[in-house]
């Protein structure tokens, strides 16, 4: 599989990403007709209650995710580009980590108003990610000092 | 840094240009000015090989160690 360069990976991940975003906020919009369209094909009086800690949730969440999705994209950009390492990415992706954090607590707060399993493994997920990244980051710092002392080696 | 590239003195006693230097020793342009300029970190052997045997020389006729004064730390 082809990853960088001319219709690599990381081309179409760039595209995806800016699709994403239009999508995204495509869905933040109708967010609450959405809602309403899903719970009326399920059991609308369980959905009742709920509906409002969802929204707040989603929103937030939502606008997060797409906060995360600029930053990815940027970092695409720059890799398409062929200059990947750069101190600006590393604070990108140190950014992303950070950015992963508060989606965590939402979801650990939203297990009160939403007990579900599922609202748990979010909340699970997004620490884990947050954790990965922020180790991430830092390898990813130290590798642009690399870059940077291997190119003023001559 | 104290270690100072001589790199033009001995290009003018060669009498060879910097076009000329860069495709002989087979670097770019751009990484013969940072070696010129002393903006370099290091320099690989075998770049000082190709530098030596190009213009027929020491590395000691291109390079060279000036202590710096204590006070020219600070300006860093």
């Amino acid at each position: 599989m082809k990853v960088l360069g001319k219709n690599g990976l990381s081309v179409w991940m760039e595209k995806c990403c800016s699709l994403l975003f239009l999508l995204g906020i495509a869905v933040i919009a109708a967010l609450p007709w959405l809602l309403k369209a899903y719970y009326n094909l399920k059991n609308e009086d369980y959905a009742r209650p709920i509906i409002l800690s969802m929204l707040v949730v989603l929103y937030i969440s939502g606008a997060i995710s797409l906060a995360i999705l600029v930053q990815l994209r940027q970092i695409l950009r720059d890799v398409n580009r062929g200059a990947p390492f750069t101190m600006e990415n590393a604070r990108r992706i140190k950014a992303v980590a950070w950015l992963c954090l508060p989606v965590s607590l939402l979801y650990f707060i939203g297990i009160f108003t939403m007990p579900s399993a599922l609202v748990l493994l979010v909340a699970l997920v997004f620490l884990f990610l947050a954790a990965l990244t922020f180790v991430l980051a830092e390898v990813f710092r130290q590798a642009v000092l690399y870059k940077e002392e291997n190119d003023l080696t001559i | 840094m104290p270690i100072v590239v001589n790199l033009d003195v001995m290009m003018a006693r060669r009498k060879i240009s910097a076009t000329e230097l860069s495709e002989q020793v087979g670097i770019t342009m751009a990484n013969l000015s940072i070696l010129k300029n002393n903006k370099a970190r290091a320099v690989r052997f075998s770049t000082l090989e190709a530098l030596c045997r190009v213009l027929n020389c020491q590395p000691a006729d291109i390079l060279a160690y000036e202590p710096e004064p204590a006070d020219a730390e600070k300006k860093k």
